[in-house]
C-alpha cells in the first residue's frame, strides 16, 4: 500500500497532480450548481410574486 | 450586401490579414522563439561571444559521458549527427539524463566547449511498458528515439512482450 | 454539435433538450472517471523512461486537449454572435470560458509537476509552454473584458472580438513543437504515421479524456440553464419595476 502511494519515488509530484485537478473541477462543478439554484429559486419567487399580483 | 454578411466578410477578412501579420512576426522572430541551437547553428554562427547565454540542444553523444579528475565535473559531448559540441557541467544530472537521450544544456562558451549551468533532460514522444521496448529492441524493429507508431501499427509487439497483468 | 444547433437556437428548445441530456451526460462522466481513475492509478504499465511519472500524462494531455477544443469552440460561438446575433451563441461563449480557463489551468501546472522530476525544470520559457500560457491570458482577458462594461452587450462585443483574434494562437500551440525547437515533446497522439503511444496506456488516457468531455459540456450545460434562468428573473423584474 505504501508503495503503490509512493508511486516509484515520484509519488510527490503525481499526488498533487491528481489532487489539484480533483479540487479545481470539484469547485467549479459546486459553484455551477449553487447559481443554478439560486437562480431557479429566484425565478420561483418571482413568479409567485407576479401571480400575487395579477390576483389583485 | 446585408448587414450580416457585411459582417461575416469583416469577421473572415479581419481574421484571414491577423494571420498573415502573425505569420510575418513569427518568422521574422524566428531566432528568438527557437527554445535551444543544434551544434550545427552553432557552427555556422561565426563568434559567440564569451559573455552570451546560449542554449544548445540535442543528443548525448554515445561513449561520451565521464567524469573530469575532480570527480564533480560531468564531461559530456552534443550531437545531432552532424556536428558535436563538448560540455563542461558540474551538478546533478537529471535523472532522465543517458547517452543517447535528448538533452538541452545553457551556458556560455569558452572556446569550442560549453560550461553549463543547467543541464535539462528531453523526453521523446513515445509511451509503453519497459517490457514492450526491450522486445522492440531485440527484435531490431526499433532504435531508442524513433517513433513507434510504426512499430505498434503493424502489431510489433510480440505476445512475449505484452506486459504481464501485475504492475 | 453542428448538427442539432438549430435545436439549440431558441433558449426554450435549449432548455428542454439540455434536461433531457444532463442526466445522460452525467452518468457517462461519473462512468468514464471511475473507470478512467481505475486504469490510469492501478491498471497501467509504467513507462520504459519516465516509470510511474507518466500517470501524469492521463490528466495533462486530455486537460491540455481540452484548453484548445474549448477555445475554437468558442470562437465558433463568439464569431456566430457576432455575426448573426445570436443570443444563445454569445451565452454559449460567456460559460465556456470559466471551464476552459480551468482546464488551460491544469495543463500548465500539470505540466509543471511533471517536468520537474522529467526534465529538471518546473518552466522553461520554450514556445509550447509560453504560447499555452498565452491560452490563459487569452481565457482571463475573455471572461475580465465580459463584466468590464456597464453595458453588457459591448462586454459581449468586445470579449467575442478578443476571443476570435486569439483564435490565431491555436495552430501555434499546436505545431510550435514542430516549428521551433522547443524542450517539449512533439506530439505524441495527433500525429502523422498513428499514435506512439502503447495501447495499454491509450485506454486510460482515452477514458480520462470522455470524461473531461463529459464534465465539460456538463458544467456547460448547468452554467448556461443558470444564466437563461436569471435573465428570465431579471426580465419579470423588470415588469414588475416598470409594470
Amino acid at each position: 500500500m505504501a508503495e503503490f502511494f509512493e508511486m516509484g519515488g515520484h509519488g510527490a509530484y503525481i499526488w498533487p497532480c491528481y489532487g489539484i485537478t480533483a479540487l479545481l473541477l470539484i469547485t467549479l462543478l459546486a459553484t455551477s450548481v449553487k447559481s443554478l439554484s439560486k437562480s431557479k429559486k429566484d425565478l420561483l419567487v418571482m413568479e409567485q410574486l407576479s401571480q400575487k399580483e395579477s390576483k389583485i | 450586401m446585408k448587414r450580416k454578411t457585411r459582417r461575416l466578410y469583416m469577421v473572415l477578412v479581419g481574421l484571414c490579414a491577423l494571420g498573415a501579420v502573425a505569420a510575418i512576426v513569427l518568422a521574422a522572430l524566428e531566432d528568438d522563439i527557437v527554445f535551444f541551437f543544434s551544434p550545427t547553428e552553432i557552427m555556422e554562427k561565426d563568434v559567440i561571444p564569451a559573455d552570451q547565454r546560449i542554449r544548445i540542444g540535442g543528443l548525448v553523444e554515445s561513449g561520451s559521458v565521464t567524469k573530469a579528475a575532480d570527480g564533480v565535473t560531468n564531461l559530456f559531448s552534443v550531437t545531432d549527427m552532424a556536428n558535436t559540441i563538448e560540455v563542461q557541467y558540474k551538478g546533478i544530472l537529471p535523472d532522465l539524463f543517458r547517452e543517447g537521450q535528448g538533452v538541452v544544456t545553457e551556458g556560455y562558451f569558452q572556446g569550442k566547449t560549453l560550461l553549463a549551468d543547467e543541464v535539462l533532460a528531453k523526453h521523446d514522444e513515445n509511451y509503453m511498458p519497459p517490457e514492450v521496448a526491450e522486445a522492440l529492441k531485440k527484435s531490431g524493429k526499433w532504435k531508442e528515439g524513433e517513433p513507434i507508431s510504426e512499430a505498434l501499427k503493424n502489431g510489433h509487439v510480440p505476445d512475449d512482450a505484452k506486459p504481464a497483468k501485475e504492475y | 454539435m453542428a448538427f442539432n444547433i438549430n435545436a439549440f437556437a431558441n433558449p426554450k428548445r435549449f432548455m428542454w433538450l439540455s434536461a433531457l441530456l444532463l442526466p445522460w451526460v452525467a452518468v457517462i462522466t461519473v462512468l468514464a472517471t471511475a473507470a478512467g481513475l481505475y486504469f490510469a492509478l492501478f491498471d497501467s504499465p509504467v513507462d520504459y523512461q519516465q516509470g510511474e511519472t507518466v500517470r501524469i500524462m492521463y490528466i495533462h494531455v486530455p486537460a491540455a486537449t481540452m484548453s484548445i477544443a474549448i477555445y475554437v469552440s468558442m470562437a465558433i460561438a463568439s464569431a456566430m454572435g457576432l455575426i448573426w446575433k445570436h443570443p444563445l451563441s454569445d451565452l454559449a461563449a460567456k460559460c465556456m470560458s470559466p471551464i476552459g480557463a480551468a482546464f488551460t489551468f491544469l495543463a500548465l501546472i500539470t505540466g509543471s509537476l511533471w517536468g520537474k522530476p522529467m526534465w529538471g525544470t518546473w518552466w522553461v520559457w520554450d514556445a509550447r509552454l509560453t504560447s499555452e500560457l498565452l491560452l490563459l491570458f487569452l481565457y482571463m482577458g475573455h471572461m475580465a473584458l465580459l463584466n468590464a462594461f456597464d453595458d453588457p452587450s459591448r462586454g459581449t462585443k468586445s470579449a467575442g472580438i478578443l476571443c476570435i483574434v486569439g483564435v490565431i494562437n491555436v495552430p501555434i500551440i499546436k505545431f510550435s513543437v514542430d516549428w521551433w525547437n522547443t524542450l517539449h515533446q512533439p506530439a505524441s497522439l495527433m500525429k502523422s504515421g498513428g499514435p506512439a503511444i502503447h495501447p495499454d496506456m491509450l485506454l486510460p488516457l482515452g477514458l480520462m479524456w470522455l470524461c473531461f468531455m463529459g464534465y465539460f459540456v456538463l458544467v456547460l450545460f448547468i452554467r448556461m440553464r443558470s444564466e437563461i434562468i436569471a435573465s428570465k428573473v431579471r426580465a419579470l423584474r423588470l415588469r414588475q419595476v416598470h409594470g
